[in-house]
């Protein structure tokens, strides 16, 4: 049963950086411990939805991580982080840099050739995603996307055909 | 480790080719290799992609909804040059948007993030011609006669050269008309240097030739335009030819 606790006074709270009423809040439970100690605070709706964002997504990478070298399943969790970052779209327009961060592992994910996935790749996406947070800022998603693309991932929409139109008109 | 000098043609076909086999060649190739471009290849990158995609971010913040954007793109018509860049970039970028503010959002991030995405494991050194251009200034344009560039003293340095260059040339024209351009503007900045600054066109003209120049002593030039052979062998440079 789930003990109802006051993240203000007790200790080994998660900081939420601002108290929520019991309309706009939701109850969940949080791992903080590797023993899985629990220690229950109260979070707001959206600050439970980038909790779970982050959860379901890390779960997928552990799971390539894993099992590295079974490409059926690295093509199946990256399939799913693909489908949950598109719709994870649509529910942080609000939040700028999560957006962008979002906008960032969508697309690495997208134009990523499963079976030309790297382990530093996986690592960079692990990172990535642990640093999903809702205090993440606009230089933080900057910081990530750059280094996603600097292991190789394109985490933006390609212009692909752009070249040959380019050298059709004569301009390379 | 082998040291290559790369031109604007290896970089674009890199990224933005539509064959995922060419793109696999080039990166093998490129693979653990010193790689190099100098600031006249990022002048002619800046003023094909990074222009219209600065120019596609205008549609973006100025249109009402993605549909008045492609109105406004097919409207160009089909002779204009830009109508199927544009057409591309913006098909590519709201491939998976649902509406204009996602895609502005995806559009202004794609710049933010420009250089990396086109200077990936790539170093830039100053091109000897000194263009403005090929410092991520935000204006496309040559300034013309106000531009600091070098492209006279360049040209003067290596005169004789480019002299070789140019008879050579003119005897390819018969097999290649399209080598035209590129002789009439080399024969205009041969014979006057001083003026170079007053037609830019010229300079686009013989961008090869000025991207030739910049290659330092062992470097090996890359690139997947067939004019480096010729160029490349009067001015005694290593080429590389990726085959398109």
């Amino acid at each position: 049963m789930l003990e109802m606790i006051d993240p203000w006074k007790r200790s080994g709270w998660i900081d939420t950086g601002r108290p929520v009423s019991y309309s706009s809040a939701t109850y969940i439970k949080i791992e903080t411990e590797k023993h899985y100690e629990h220690h229950d605070v109260f979070l707001s709706k959206k600050e439970c939805s980038i909790l779970e964002l982050r959860n379901s997504l890390a779960e997928k990478v552990a799971k390539i991580k894993d099992n590295f070298g079974d490409l059926r399943c690295r093509q199946e969790a990256l399939s799913n982080i693909k489908n949950i970052l598109k719709s994870a779209k649509s529910d942080f327009r609000g939040d700028p840099p999560l957006f962008d961060l979002i906008i960032g592992l969508f697309y690495a994910t997208k134009n990523l050739y499963f079976e030309n996935l790297s382990r530093k790749q996986i690592d960079v996406l692990e990172a990535a995603v642990n640093r999903i947070d809702r205090r993440l800022t606009e230089s933080d998603a900057y910081e990530i996307v750059e280094e996603l693309i600097s292991v190789g991932f394109m985490p933006l929409p390609r212009f692909s055909g752009l070249a040959e139109i380019y050298e059709r008109q004569g301009e390379i | 480790m082998v040291d290559l000098f790369l031109d604007t043609s290896v970089i674009i076909n890199r990224e933005f080719s539509d064959n995922q086999e060419k793109i696999i060649e080039i990166e093998n190739f490129l693979k653990e290799k010193n790689k190099l471009i100098s600031t006249y290849v990022c002048m002619e990158l800046n003023r094909t992609v990074l222009a219209d995609a600065e120019t596609l971010k205008t549609y973006l913040c100025d249109c009402m909804n993605l549909e008045e954007i492609w109105e406004r793109i097919e409207a160009l018509g089909n002779s204009t040059r830009m109508k199927h860049r544009l057409g591309l970039i913006f098909h590519r970028i709201t491939e998976d948007v649902s509406d204009l503010y996602e895609a502005r959002r995806i559009m202004e991030m794609w710049l933010r993030h420009y250089p990396s995405i086109i200077l990936k494991e790539i170093n830039v050194i100053p091109s000897k011609t000194d263009c403005e251009q090929g410092q991520y200034m935000p204006d496309y344009g040559c300034r013309g006669i106000k531009s600091l560039c070098r492209v006279p003293e360049n040209v003067e340095k290596n005169k004789g050269l480019l002299k070789i260059l140019q008879i050579e040339l003119v005897q390819d024209v018969n097999k290649d008309r399209g080598k035209l351009d590129i002789c009439w503007s080399l024969d205009e900045i041969i014979n006057n240097p001083e003026r170079t600054k007053e037609n830019p066109r010229n300079c686009f003209n013989v961008g090869d030739i000025l991207i030739a120049l910049d290659v330092p002593d062992n470097f090996t030039l890359i690139s997947s335009d067939k004019d480096f052979f010729l160029i490349c062998e009067v001015l005694r440079i290593s080429f590389y030819y990726i085959d398109p």
